[in-house]
């Protein structure tokens, strides 16, 4: 699975949606702590077949995104 | 009972409101954005799908619609958040204590300094008014859109124009307006639209909202958990959460969310003609009565009047009006800058504040109670 690393709750929801716009099963994740360093922090979980449309689907809706982990 | 005190919280609201607020309450009411379980996801998307309606509604960005408590607390962050020391700010003369307590108090610490343009006369005057008075110290410009005693709109798309020419900060108090009259951010060079949810957005009060034009973060209000970078002294640099500390009110905004769709179904320009409608049905029938003095503010039409029934105070004339079931706000409404702008006597005068969900039937009634009232102290 592919998890990307963002900003807040709040860019999650809109990753989630923008995923869903392009028919990309998600789901929310907190981060585990070795992959943050200020604490605390929320990622969308995908299938990483999807990482393409994905990052188009990132694009589309203006999401920043800090990092992408593969597990 | 009737209802006029709508300009103060519209009443009543629609039934989706209590629907989408029990609904949160029973079924998925957990913390947003403060963990990753099922219940706090599904509370984080309701706040997320209000703050995508209120973009829809105002031509803004989601992740820049920061809720507060209540407008006021809206314009206490935006004006104190991205103030610029020493600099100068310029409000109008038609302002509610939610601007001017706030700027009086930053200038009373020696702060900021800050001048009030006057808001009689044509767009055009008052855009005059306006580049008079700006210094090239002058870093921010707040106003309302529309009064809270009178029908007096702020020609905020032509304020904003010049506002962006001149690089001042520009801040909107759509306490009166948002959910009536049409407001684009984006468009209207709006850096900060603050709003509530409770007037003519027809939501639950508890919650108001500030829509930025960016997603520039100023200086932090209140600090505390927001359920990211935890680790950090400082509050994260980042809209909405940089000004959401502690929990939202989650079943508010669920309730915000029902009246967004609400609205977005009737269409505000309906409602805008409706209750515009009414106001004229209002005014000329006051004005037929000569025993009454209406301090109109403008001539264009609106939702809110006050008026005086002559020789007798405000606050007896609201009180024998609730006597006969009938809600209106006597007084100063918060508003005395405003209310020394239109003259009226010291103890202000009645307001009465039109919904979508008056009548004209009930305005008829108004009229035969404020006769009585009238006829009794002959």
């Amino acid at each position: 699975m592919c998890v990307i690393a963002l900003k807040s709750m709040t860019y999650a929801i809109k990753a989630k949606k923008a995923l869903s716009d392009f028919y990309i099963d998600s789901e929310i994740v907190r981060l585990e702590p070795n992959m943050t360093k200020k604490g605390c922090a929320y990622g969308i979980s995908f299938n990483c077949v999807n990482l393409d449309s994905a990052k188009e689907a990132f694009k589309k809706w203006s999401i920043r995104y800090t990092e992408l982990i593969r597990n | 009972m009737i209802y006029f005190d709508n300009a103060a919280t519209t009443f009543p609201k629609p039934a989706c409101v209590t629907e989408e607020i029990t609904k949160c309450i029973k079924k998925y009411c957990g913390n947003p954005g403060r963990s990753s379980h099922a219940l706090s996801i599904k509370s984080a998307e309701k706040i997320f799908e209000a703050r995508m309606l209120l973009a829809e509604l105002f031509d803004g960005e989601a992740e820049n619609v920061v809720f507060t408590y209540n407008t006021t607390y809206a314009l206490n962050i935006a004006i104190k958040g991205y103030l610029k020391l020493s600099s100068h700010i310029l409000i109008s003369d038609i302002e509610h204590n939610s601007v001017l307590r706030p700027i009086n108090e930053l200038a009373r610490q020696k702060l900021c300094t800050y001048d009030i343009f006057n808001t009689n006369g044509s767009d055009e005057e008052i855009i005059g008014n306006i580049k008079k008075m700006i210094k090239p110290e002058t870093s921010m410009l707040v106003c309302t859109h529309a009064s809270n005693i009178c029908s007096r709109k702020l020609p905020i798309e032509k304020i904003g124009l010049l506002c962006k020419e001149h690089k001042i900060f520009f801040i909107v108090d759509g306490a009166q307006s948002a959910g009536l009259y049409d407001i684009n951010v984006k468009s209207m060079n709006i850096d900060a639209l603050c709003l509530p949810a409770h007037k003519s957005l027809y939501g639950p009060q508890g919650i108001g909202a500030i829509i930025f034009g960016s997603d520039k973060v100023g200086k932090s209000i209140i600090e505390g958990g927001t359920g990211i970078n935890s680790l950090e002294l400082s509050m994260p640099n980042i809209l909405p959460e940089a000004y959401e500390a502690g929990t939202l009110s989650t079943p508010s905004i669920a309730g915000l969310c029902g009246s967004l769709k609400w609205l977005k179904a009737i269409e505000i320009e309906k409602i805008r003609n409706y209750e515009e409608d009414l106001y004229q049905y209002l005014i000329k029938n006051l004005n037929e009565n000569d025993a009454l003095e209406i301090y109109k503010g403008s001539d264009s039409p609106g939702n809110t009047l006050i008026f005086n029934v002559k020789g007798l105070s405000s606050v007896y004339v609201s009180s024998e009006l609730d006597k006969r079931g009938i809600c209106t706000r006597s007084g100063l409404h918060c508003a005395p800058l405003a209310h020394r702008t239109l003259k009226t006597p010291i103890d202000g005068a009645v307001r009465i504040g039109l919904s979508v969900f008056n009548t004209k039937n009930e305005i008829n009634i108004l009229l035969n109670a404020l006769e009585d009232i009238i006829k009794e102290k002959k």
